[in-house]
């Protein structure tokens, strides 16, 4: 397994005391997979990324859990170790990329650097390399647009100057969070077009963050679907959409309004109703309980266990989960 | 019918100045025309930069409209005071937490259009807020409440408690659900259509989001650099879209059930509005353009029930 997180539990210390962002968090990435990270605001699906680039604000505190890559365990690792692991064998790009790049440097200088940095390599290489990135990431002509500076680029090219900091090193896994969420429909396309290009070239692992679901169906094997600090189901993408086995997941495909378009006038779109619950003061047991439509008393009082469901290659953290034939009707 | 809003050929050319560069147009909008109708949702679709919140501004007298024209329930825009603007157009933002003040309570942020008006009674106020705010779902005791203590979902319901207290002829939605939770977003559309329902409302319905306004308008009108490309019914757009860059988009978005096709991904940005190209502006990107398409700009003419800007308009299907 290239990268497995297990039992990993993160607290934030405020001002109101400590807050559990991330409770009991597992999965696992093996080499050539993308697996999409699903949830709402809140849910921890960027902590759990930055966790892994160990990235976490300075409040954070680790209450458990190890995150293995090949096998040795990040959080166990000296600094130095880490850095020479991080931008190297994983490496990120943020949704914002126009506020990734630093404005004072120029593209080339600053794909430079993650080359000298982690390869080593010498000028004269790193400037033939440079311009292997640029038009690998599908840049027109690289020659040109070496000496250009962050805030001659649109938003679209800033994230292929991002996208190609970040594959320097051929990565073994790449963290995209949110990568398209500030860019157009057609630009986003194009990105994700290039990501998925990318992955099969270079054989890389791929970790989608999104809020939206439709991404994250058409660009990943498999989906992790959280809510409040916890996973609640994961599974084959295909699966879990059509046949959604936890309450939670079959709650956000039902909202979406895109597959109600068919329906008559007058109708109401079906709601979560209810909100997130505040972290600093959860729930008892099923952290969806309050809001679920299907809960039965137990799910108030006990902690819910994740159940293994091997026939359906799907883990879920619910007491009563749901027939995987159940479909959402289109 | 009387349209409720009725747009005729609106431009708005933005200039820009610069000590070190010789001074530059950017035409934000050019020649928009439309009609919208009571209890009617007429989508504006298009990217960044295509002139959608310029049209929002320019509607809500935040800029000055540089020529055409543009009325609200028969009345000229422009002969309409800053007082009185409320009672017919009122907006509601993308960003519900940035919109509040965060020094003011709930219930004062929703008074205020009344307030500003000065018409009614302090406790006419009081009570016309409450009817509001129960409209919208949020019970009494939020108004005593500040916007940091509100969830997003209860901030956007504020946000349309108060565009909707002045009781508008023509609601400007700015992307009214996009920086909500899907399952939020949701609850807030719902409202939305209810609120319809009841007061026969008109919407101008900016967003990005394909499957909302598929889902939430009647009409739709794409831009692209300024100019509507295409006019038409929600069946019309989504199910037999004429203009390319329609199809562009429609192709571009992510559904759920569908499997990507990468094979075919266009390539190309939007070219930059300070220089926009002669002609048709979406001919960089387009796979039909010819000379034509470089030489002259195709008007938006009508053609089998749309509307539609492109020359090739037949050869498309």
């Amino acid at each position: 397994m290239l990268l497995e997180v297990r039992n990993l539990s993160i607290d934030f210390k405020t001002s109101r005391g400590q807050i559990q962002a991330l409770r009991d968090v597992s999965f696992q990435l093996s080499q050539g997979e993308s697996l999409g990270f699903v949830g709402e605001s809140g849910s921890g699906k960027s902590v759990t990324s930055l966790a892994i680039f160990d990235l976490l604000a300075s409040n954070a505190v680790l209450r458990s859990g190890e995150i293995l890559f090949q096998g040795r365990d990040i959080l166990k690792m000296s600094e130095a170790e880490k850095q020479k692991i991080r931008g190297k064998d994983i490496a990120m790009i943020f949704q914002d990329p126009m506020t990734s790049l630093n404005p004072s440097f120029t593209v080339e200088y600053q794909i430079g650097e993650v080359l000298t940095e982690h390869l080593g390599l010498e000028k004269h290489q790193v400037r033939e390399r440079t311009l292997e990135l640029l038009s690998l990431v599908g840049i027109p002509d690289p020659q040109a647009r070496l000496k250009t500076y962050p805030h001659e680029l649109s938003g679209g090219m800033s994230q292929r100057v991002m996208i190609a900091m970040a594959i320097a090193c051929n990565p073994k896994v790449l963290i995209a969070d949110e990568p398209t969420t500030a860019l157009d429909v057609t630009i986003q396309k194009q990105i994700l077009s290039l990501l998925g290009k990318l992955r099969r070239e270079l054989k890389m692992s791929l970790i989608l963050v999104s809020h939206d679901l439709g991404v994250i169906a058409q660009n990943t094997d498999r989906i992790m679907v959280m809510y409040a600090g916890e996973v609640v189901e994961t599974g084959e993408s295909k699966g879990v959409i059509q046949g959604p086995m936890h309450p939670y997941t079959e709650g956000l495909l039902k909202c979406l309004p895109a597959l109600h378009v068919h329906e008559p006038a007058g109708f109401r779109l079906p709601t979560i109703s209810g909100i997130v619950p505040n972290l600093a003061e959860r729930p008892q047991g099923c952290q969806l309980a309050p809001r679920c439509q299907y809960r039965q008393k137990n799910c108030e009082q006990v902690a819910v266990p994740t159940t293994e469901l091997p026939s359906q290659k799907r883990q879920v953290r619910c007491f009563y989960p749901l027939q995987a034939s159940k479909e959402i009707s289109t | 019918m009387q349209p409720r809003l009725r747009l005729e050929n609106l431009e708005k050319v933005y200039e820009i100045k610069s000590l070190f560069k010789p001074s530059a147009e950017i035409r934000a909008l050019r020649g928009v025309s439309l009609e919208l109708f009571p209890g009617e949702t007429l989508a504006i679709v298009g990217e960044s930069g295509c002139g959608k919140s310029t049209l929002a501004k320019l509607l809500m007298k935040i800029e000055s409209i540089s020529s055409g024209r543009a009325q609200v329930d028969g009345k000229d825009l422009s002969s309409l005071s800053q007082k009185e603007l409320p009672q017919f157009v009122q907006m509601i933002f993308q960003d519900p937490y940035s919109s509040l003040n965060p020094r003011k309570r709930i219930g004062v942020s929703i008074a205020e259009p009344l307030v500003i008006q000065g018409q009614l009674t302090k406790e006419a106020i009081q009570k016309r807020v409450t009817e509001v705010a129960t409209s919208v779902g949020l019970r009494p005791e939020i108004l005593e409440r500040y916007p940091h203590m509100l969830s997003g979902g209860q901030r956007q319901r504020v946000g349309i408690a108060r565009a909707l207290i002045t009781a508008p002829r023509v609601m400007i939605c700015d992307e009214p659900v996009s920086a909500l939770d899907v399952s939020v977003q949701s609850q807030v559309i719902n409202l939305l259509l209810d609120l319809q329902k009841e007061t026969n409302m008109s919407y101008l319905f900016i967003s990005h989001d394909l499957g909302v306004v598929r889902f939430i308008a009647h009409r739709v009108a794409v831009m692209y650099l300024g100019r509507i490309v295409e006019l038409g019914t929600k069946e019309q757009i989504f199910t037999s879209a004429r203009h390319p860059y329609t199809q562009l988009l429609l192709k571009s978005s992510p559904y759920l059930h569908e499997t990507a096709d990468f094979e075919d991904v266009p390539t190309g940005e939007l070219p930059s509005p300070l220089k926009p190209p002669s002609g048709c502006a979406f001919r960089t990107r387009c796979p039909f353009a010819n000379e034509l398409c470089a030489e002259k700009a195709p008007d938006l003419r009508s053609y089998k029930g749309v509307h539609v800007a492109c020359h090739h308009a037949e050869k498309i299907s």
